[in-house]
């Protein structure tokens, strides 16, 4: 699904250049949870960016579905994340003024979906994430799980083949935080997308089925559910970076 | 509460730098009004008084004519009692007097039923010389004893009375007394007939007066005229001679400056107080004339309405910047709501909430009012030297005090609403809460307010319906109308406030629609609607007020220089209008036509007809082009107008262009009379030929002699030519003139009898060789009407100034024009002097008596079509397809026929009453009836550039021109200035809206940041974002724009017919029209409402990329 080839991501030049990425490199299969894991800083903002074709390597390439990202003009990027990519962010990224059901149905009117559609879409994907109930409401009036979970229902709603998450449960209590990560794990087991989490949450990180490690832009190590799989030179996986 | 208390300098330094976007739209706005008001307010204190000059400069105007029945020993009594009546009621103005002293008429002439009388007035003017120029002749000297009184005439009366030096013209008094002889001893003509001295002459400055009245007898009423001619100026000596002073005149002209500087009300009535004062000062009482009293009145209107329109800019400035402000106030409480809900959770109050807010206030309004008064102090005085703008030596450079009142205001307004949300402030929870589900419906409405301010503005329209400030005339205590001055604010400002009430049902409307919606830009745009309106309604309100601001500056402005436009159009008739006040002769007459640089004119004459009425006869054919008649005063297409009076022409056509004519005639004798009589009585007549051009001017041309000898003879005419006279030409009469044959006791009753015969007409193309053949054999006017009269003899209708009583002398009689075979015949017999006996007894001279016989063009109607005014229609209770009488100037009468009517006629005004015919059917009427065709008086001219074309000399023509009177009009401040103001604010609101709305859109697009980078991640590019922003404020902004252009075009309707007066505070003439520049209000209303968002839709292309956002927001 995903295949990340030493993707590089320097910001700025000479001495103030800061190297965000250097040489990651990787390969994610489909339906799978894979969460990426790493300190404030190490890249994972970055990564998730280029693999969603928001932002574009120094150098390197990257695949989705086959399809080189950085290779895409910008009008495929944005077929990309329309079709194909969607991404649930940290901050939920809801549209304020807008109730739970119609952010849900945001991905569908940029489809172009027939009205009646959209609304079965909607409701289906608000009861999938267990927020039906709250349809109405704005999300100022949701708690921080419901609306991550109406984000996490916009983002299936347009049923793409990638789940892009970037620390969805870092402003969730624990409780909360781990609802959400049983609902990514079985989005991922029933609709068969693939996701693609940076988080910092244990929780998660024990029910992904691959644990990229990042560190200081580099892959530190690769666990997946099978056993751990050293980087060269790294530690052992399971240990926090710094 | 510690945390709370240090909001000082520092606090207020980082939170200003926070939202300085706002705060510098709210300083910009107070910056720019404040200004602005300043060059309004300097302005205003500058232009009345100027204005106030300007509408005195001209002498006309400030002029005041008295007469009074009096005697030579009280008349310099009578002058020192004006004097001092005058110097009273002006302290501190200067005037000059002139004065006339006049004897009682002397009547020439009078009917036996007294309908018709002519007298002569015997006068002596102060400073006349100096005035005139004498044509013939010496001025008169003392009178002699027994001797007639040596006078000297008036040309123009001259002429009319058939006199010339030596006449010797005899009369009574009309209340009876001894026989007054005058003696002509001199001739003059006034240097300039249009000064203003000639006020102090009873008689007009032509030389002749007709008055029409009415005389009742014996239970019945008749209408009779008196022709006056005069002056007959004498020596003052003559006064103490057999002539005596029974009236006097004076002309009276005050100081322009002195009064321009004065109380003008205040004045007025002292005006009128020593006008009343005066006309019962002397015993037979005092006659005053005087457009002064109402001139003072009406400049104090007029200065009234101009304060008026200043402060309608005034607050119209307010209304905009204050909807400005509250936008940026509202915007920069909605930025700081979360600030302020977590101070009020801390325990903060709300003054101490409100203290910061209003310290921020203080310093903004404080800075910016003061710097916007300096700068537009200054920029004051940069503007007074710039063009219409243009203030004469008035204005000091200081700042007035109304202009630091508009910056205290601003203040008072800026600290109000910014402060007010403050005052606000709510908890985190409540913040939240209205964050999500904002009010549906604004406070104000909530409180009902935005209805009270809908009430008035409903009450202000319904006063401007139909207002007009010409009824309105005084001060009141505030100096200006009320109505005037704040109806048209309160007006807009309810009309805005419309959508407030109407915004709940349009969010319901828009929250059911976006279901339906199956795009995101639709429906963005329309939760927009639904889930902030308020947030939206604040830049729509914005922009209607802004650009109905707009919209009514630029209509003020259009309309009143459209108005000037019209007024001076209507003034003059045409670009330029020449008027010879006495006639000039025919050749003249086509010399002004065809003067370098004219490119259409017309000819006329303007006679007066009685009851304030004129006759206006013009050349139809090209009044179309040369009359500037503004198509909404007639009912008519202009050219189907002009087509109704279209003349018929009369007479025989001379074909091509003809440089002679000549008619072969011949007088041969008749009945008993010999051959040998009729040529011993009759000789060789002078003839003459009437020739009428194109235009209508009738040249009365010799023919040579015809000598009565039965022989056919070439009558050769010199025709006037090209160059003089308008092509093509036609015959329409022939005079034979001879001395009346001498009394002979052995005659028939009525003298020789001869014929003449007209045999035919030719023309030659050149001055010298043969004609071509004959183009018209005789019998062609066998059609036409003949008549024969003597002025000397008994019988005869006109030029006669003494009526003879029957003698033995008989007139001259034509028979009627014949045919006989190719020839018309024309049988006549010639008359003949009294027996001696009667001519020593009337002093009749023989010598100097002569016969005439005209041979005339008939027309095809015994009337003239003519165009009446609505006013004279009115007056004379007369229709479409009436017909009535005139007499122009007094003279002989024409039927007219009213073909067709017009609202109003330029150049006439009064009591709009007047008729308009055609020039040439007019004189073609009073050819055939043998009357003097009426002079020309008038051109209308049309001409390059509207410049006045090189004109003859010596004619003593006088000159008038549209782009005169226009730039006459435009330069008095006190007209233009006010609407210059209304522009200039409506210019500066595009600023304050576009300068508000910006703001606006920047503060959404700020507050969008981040769902622009979500919408990025979902999949919408930057183009789909920047379009969607685009309809998202287009959908407002542009319908928004709309309303307030049609406010504006509503608001302009209403005030305009209200506020456009005359410098008299009178109404124009012709009308204002409302003109709104589509064009330019239009293409503002866009900038307001769409320059803005383009430049914010710039903004979002330009952006930074998406992910630099969303790495902003991971952190």
């Amino acid at each position: 699904m995903v295949i990340a080839d030493g993707i590089r991501r320097t910001f700025g030049s000479g001495h103030t250049a800061v190297h965000a990425l250097r040489g990651v490199s990787f390969t994610i299969e489909r339906a799978q949870l894979v969460a990426l894991r790493g300190r404030s800083g190490s890249g994972k903002t970055t990564l998730l960016n280029i693999i969603g074709g928001l932002d574009d390597p120094t150098s390197g390439s990257v695949w989705v579905d086959g399809r080189e990202v950085n290779r895409m003009t910008e009008r495929e990027r944005l077929a990309l994340r329309r079709d194909r990519v969607a991404f649930i962010f940290q901050s939920f990224g809801l549209v304020p003024m807008l109730s739970a059901a119609e952010n849900v149905g945001v991905p569908l009117r940029i489809a172009g979906l027939r009205p009646t559609e959209r609304r079965e879409r909607v409701a289906a994907m608000l009861a999938l994430t267990g927020v039906a109930s709250h349809a109405a409401h704005r999300p100022d009036e949701l708690s921080g799980g419901q609306q991550q979970r109406v984000a996490i229902a916009r983002a299936l709603a347009g049923r793409p083949g990638l789940l892009i998450a970037d620390e969805p449960t870092s402003q969730l209590d624990l409780e909360t935080g781990q609802q959400i990560m049983e609902l990514l794990l079985s989005v991922v087991r029933s609709e068969g997308v693939t996701a693609l989490v940076a988080t910092h949450d244990e929780a998660l990180i024990g029910v992904a089925d691959q644990v990229i490690m990042l560190e200081d832009g580099s892959v530190a190590g690769i666990q997946s559910a099978a056993g751990v799989e050293s980087a060269a030179g790294l530690g052992p996986v399971g240990a926090e970076g710094g | 509460m510690r945390s709370v208390r240090g909001l000082g300098l520092t606090f207020l330094a980082r939170r200003a730098r926070a939202s300085s976007l706002l705060l510098a739209c709210l300083a910009a706005t107070v910056l720019i009004s404040t200004g602005l008001a300043a060059v309004l307010w300097s302005f205003a204190v500058a232009v009345i008084p100027q204005g106030a000059g300007s509408a005195l400069a001209a002498p006309q105007g400030r002029v005041m004519k008295l007469t009074g029945v009096t005697n030579a020993g009280e008349a310099a009594a009578d002058s020192k009692l004006i004097r001092g009546t005058l110097r009273e009621a002006w302290p501190g103005v200067r005037f000059q007097m002139q004065s006339a002293l006049w004897a009682e008429p002397v009547q020439l002439s009078i009917t036996s039923s007294g309908t018709y009388s002519t007298q002569i007035q015997p006068a002596s003017l102060a400073g006349l010389r100096a005035r005139v120029t004498l044509t013939a002749g010496k001025w008169p000297g003392a009178p002699r004893p027994g001797s007639p009184v040596p006078v000297a005439l008036p040309a123009a009366a001259a002429s009319r009375l058939h006199v010339g030096l030596g006449s010797v013209l005899t009369g009574s008094p009309p209340s009876g007394g001894p026989k007054v002889s005058l003696l002509v001893t001199g001739l003059f003509q006034a240097k300039h007939p249009a000064a203003l001295y000639w006020g102090v002459d009873l008689v007009a400055s032509s030389g002749i007066t007709v008055q029409h009245y009415t005389i009742s007898t014996a239970g019945s009423s008749e209408p009779a005229t008196t022709v006056s001619y005069g002056p007959a100026v004498l020596n003052p000596a003559a006064f103490s001679g057999g002539l005596a002073v029974t009236q006097a005149s004076w002309l009276v002209l005050p100081q322009a400056n002195a009064m321009a500087h004065g109380n003008v009300f205040a004045l007025a009535a002292r005006t009128t107080q020593a006008v009343s004062k005066l006309s019962v000062a002397l015993p037979e009482g005092l006659q005053v004339t005087s457009r002064l009293p109402q001139l003072l009145d009406g400049l104090g209107s007029t200065s009234v309405l101009a304060r008026s329109l200043f402060t309608i800019a005034a607050l119209m400035l307010l209304l905009v910047a204050g909807a400005g402000l509250a936008l940026a106030a509202r915007l920069l409480a909605s930025l700081r709501e979360d600030e302020s809900a977590l101070l009020r959770a801390r325990g903060a109050t709300r003054w101490q909430l409100a203290r910061p807010v209003l310290a921020e206030a203080v310093l903004l309004g404080v800075a910016a009012g003061s710097a916007g008064v300096l700068i537009g102090t200054r920029l004051t005085g940069v503007l007074a030297r710039l063009g219409d703008l243009r203030v004469e030596g008035h204005l000091s450079g200081s700042i007035t005090s109304l202009a630091w009142l508009s910056a205290l205001v601003m203040l008072v307004l800026c600290a109000a609403v910014m402060a007010w949300p403050a005052l606000q402030a709510v908890t985190p929870g409540a913040a939240r809460l209205r964050r999500a589900r904002q009010a549906r419906l604004a406070g104000m409405a909530w409180a009902g307010g935005d209805l009270a301010v809908l009430a008035l503005a409903v009450v202000a329209v319904w006063e401007l319906r139909g207002y007009s400030a010409v009824a309105h005339p005084g001060p009141g205590s505030l100096g200006i109308d009320p109505v005037v001055a704040i109806a048209p604010a309160l007006a807009l400002a309810g009309l805005t406030l419309i959508p407030l009430r109407g915004l709940p049902l349009l969010a319901r409307l828009a929250d059911k629609v976006t279901d339906y919606e199956r795009r995101l830009a639709a429906a963005m745009v329309s939760w927009q609607i639904a889930r902030q309106p308020i947030r939206q309604a604040g830049p729509a309100l914005l922009v209607v007020i802004a650009t109905a601001t707009t919209t009514l500056g630029l209509a003020g402005y259009a309309s009143w220089r459209q108005s000037v436009a019209d007024q001076a159009a209507f003034t003059v008739g045409s670009d330029v209008r020449v008027d010879a006040v006495d006639g000039v002769p025919p050749t003249a007459a086509g010399r002004i036509t065809r003067a370098p640089g004219v490119t259409a004119a017309t000819v006329g004459s303007v006679a007066g007809i009685g009851h304030g009425g004129e006759l206006i006869a013009l050349d139809a054919n090209t009044a179309s082009k040369a009359i500037l008649l503004r198509p909404d005063l007639s009912p008519l297409p202009v050219g189907a107008l002009w087509r109704r009076i279209h003349p018929h022409p009369i007479g025989e056509t001379l074909p091509g262009a003809p440089a002679r004519l000549a008619i072969l005639a011949a007088i041969g004798r008749r009945g008993s009379s010999s051959a040998a009589e009729i040529r011993r009585y009759i000789g060789s007549p002078t003839a003459t030929a009437w020739i009428q051009d194109a235009t209508g001017v009738i040249y009365q041309l010799p023919a040579g002699r015809l000598p009565a000898d039965g022989q056919p003879h070439a009558l050769v005419v010199t025709l006037p030519g090209r160059r003089l006279a308008s092509y093509p030409l036609r015959l329409i009469g022939l005079t034979l003139s001879f001395v009346v044959p001498p009394y002979d006791r052995s005659y028939e009753a009525l003298g020789p009898t001869a014929t003449l015969t007209i045999e035919s007409l030719a023309v030659s193309r050149t001055a010298r060789g043969p004609f071509a053949a004959p183009f018209r054999h005789g019998d062609a006017l066998s059609s036409w009407a003949s008549e024969a009269y003597s002025p000397s003899v008994p019988t005869g209708p006109s030029g006669a100034y003494g009526q003879i009583p029957t003698t033995d002398g008989v007139g001259p009689f034509a028979g009627l024009v014949r045919r006989a075979g190719q020839a018309a015949r024309i049988p006549f017999q010639a008359g003949h002097d009294p027996s001696p006996k009667i001519q020593r007894e009337f002093g009749f001279d023989a010598a100097q008596a002569f016969d005439q016989l005209m041979i005339t063009a008939q027309p095809a109607t015994a009337s003239v079509p003519a165009i009446a005014t609505d006013g004279f229609l009115a007056a004379n209770r007369l229709h479409l397809g009436s017909f009535t009488s005139v007499s122009p100037d007094g003279g002989p009468g024409i039927t007219v026929h009213i073909v067709a009517s017009v609202r109003r006629f330029p150049t006439v005004f009064g009591q709009n009453r007047a008729l308009i015919v055609d020039y040439g059917a007019v004189n073609g009427l009073l050819a055939a009836n043998l009357a003097q065709p009426l002079p020309v008086t008038t051109w209308w001219l049309r001409t390059v550039g509207g410049r006045v074309p090189r004109l003859p000399a010596g004619l003593g023509l006088s000159v008038v021109t549209t782009a005169s009177q226009r730039a006459a009009l435009l330069s008095n401040p006190l007209l233009t200035a006010p609407r210059q103001a209304m522009l200039a604010i409506g210019v500066v609101a595009v600023l304050l809206g576009v300068l508000g709305f910006s703001v606006s859109v920047a503060a959404s697009l700020r507050a969008r940041r981040t769902q622009s980078a979500v919408f990025a991640a979902l999949g919408i590019g930057k183009t789909a974002q920047a379009a969607q922003l685009c309809l998202e404020q287009c959908v407002l902004s542009v319908p928004a724009a709309a309303a307030g252009l049609l406010a504006g075009i509503g608001l302009a309707h209403l005030l305009v017919p209200a506020v456009t007066l005359t410098t008299d505070a009178a109404a124009p003439v012709p009308w204002a029209l409302v003109v709104v520049p589509l064009g330019p209000a239009v293409a503002l209303a866009l900038v307001t409402a769409a320059a803005p968002v383009a430049a914010a839709a710039l903004s979002v292309l330009r952006r930074p990329d998406p992910a630099a956002q969303l790495r902003a927001e991971a952190v």
